[in-house]
């Protein structure tokens, strides 16, 4: 019985290794995972990230001038991906996979629905964009910005989908400030 | 040898990580100024705005930090065109003048 489980252990391990190194699985961004796979993934990456955002403190996220300080961030660093007031589409997003969402436009608009409380959707956002997520275009910003910097773009995030373009365009310009909260 | 080796490591790795963290300051974004379009906000009536949202409150911020510094540059530009040409006063003179506001008002702050 227990030569038979081995056995079988075997095969499977050596059927995963010949799959592995057969280069059938298709890797170009143009086609997409099987649902099987897609499924995997992406509840992997909720779960995972769900359990290690759960115990981030989150400060208060009102203030005018963090909402300055990420606007202009997110203008520079996440606009080119995940879109602003006015842009449905781009270059990125179309040719991404998986594609970045449109943080522009309202949750149950850009794809898929978290259910998440403000404070949970805060948290989730802090961490994503602090550590990023592997294999999937999202950077780490966590090693190049402060922490307060991340909360001014979770500040910010948390606005955006409201903001018309002409709001967009005053909140992000960077000529204005004087440091917006950098010393 | 293995010393000089480990802090020679050590020290490019530092320089490494260093150039890291600036390479992301915000001024080196400034390259990509732009001005923030104000005039909508100023065409607004101010009963419509609720003054209470962050969003509005950080828009009156911005639009008066540009607002400012549209009018400090619309100062230094008139005394160059006008006063400069008569010696009431230079372009220099204009910016010491700022300068002498900047440190009265930061005198003004400490009280």
């Amino acid at each position: 019985m227990i030569k038979a489980i081995l056995g079988a252990v075997a095969i499977a391990l050596a059927s995963a290794a010949a799959f592995i190194y057969s280069g059938l699985y298709p890797m170009g961004a143009d086609d997409q995972h099987n649902k099987i796979t897609y499924w995997v993934l992406e509840t992997m990456r909720e779960n995972s990230i769900a359990r290690s955002a759960k115990d981030i403190d989150v400060p208060e996220l009102s203030d005018p001038s963090l909402l300055l300080m990420g606007g202009a961030d997110y203008n520079d660093m996440c606009s080119g991906c995940h879109l602003k007031p006015g842009l449905s589409e781009n270059d990125m997003t179309i040719g991404l996979y998986p594609s970045p969402p449109n943080l522009a436009s309202r949750l149950d608009e850009h794809g898929h629905e978290h259910r998440l409380t403000n404070e949970d959707a805060a948290r989730r956002n802090f961490w994503i964009i602090k550590h990023g997520i592997k294999a999937s275009g999202m950077p780490a910003w966590g090693p190049t910005h402060s922490d307060d910097r991340i909360w001014g773009m979770v500040a910010f995030l948390e606005r955006l989908p409201e903001l018309t373009s002409g709001q967009y365009q005053i909140l992000t310009a960077r000529s204005a400030e004087s440091g917006n909260g950098h010393h | 040898m293995n010393t000089k080796k480990i802090l020679m490591t050590t020290a490019l790795a530092t320089l490494f990580v260093s150039t890291l963290s600036i390479a992301h300051d915000p001024s080196l974004h400034t390259s990509n100024k732009e001005k923030p379009n104000c005039q909508a906000m100023h065409e607004m009536d101010p009963s419509m705005m609720d003054m209470n949202d962050p969003v509005t409150q950080a828009i009156m911020k911005q639009c008066g930090k540009a607002d400012m510094k549209e009018q400090q540059e619309d100062e230094k530009t008139a005394c160059t065109a006008e006063h400069a040409k008569l010696g009431h006063c230079t372009l220099e003179e204009s910016t010491n003048k700022d300068e002498g506001q900047k440190s009265k008002d930061s005198e003004h702050d400490h009280d």
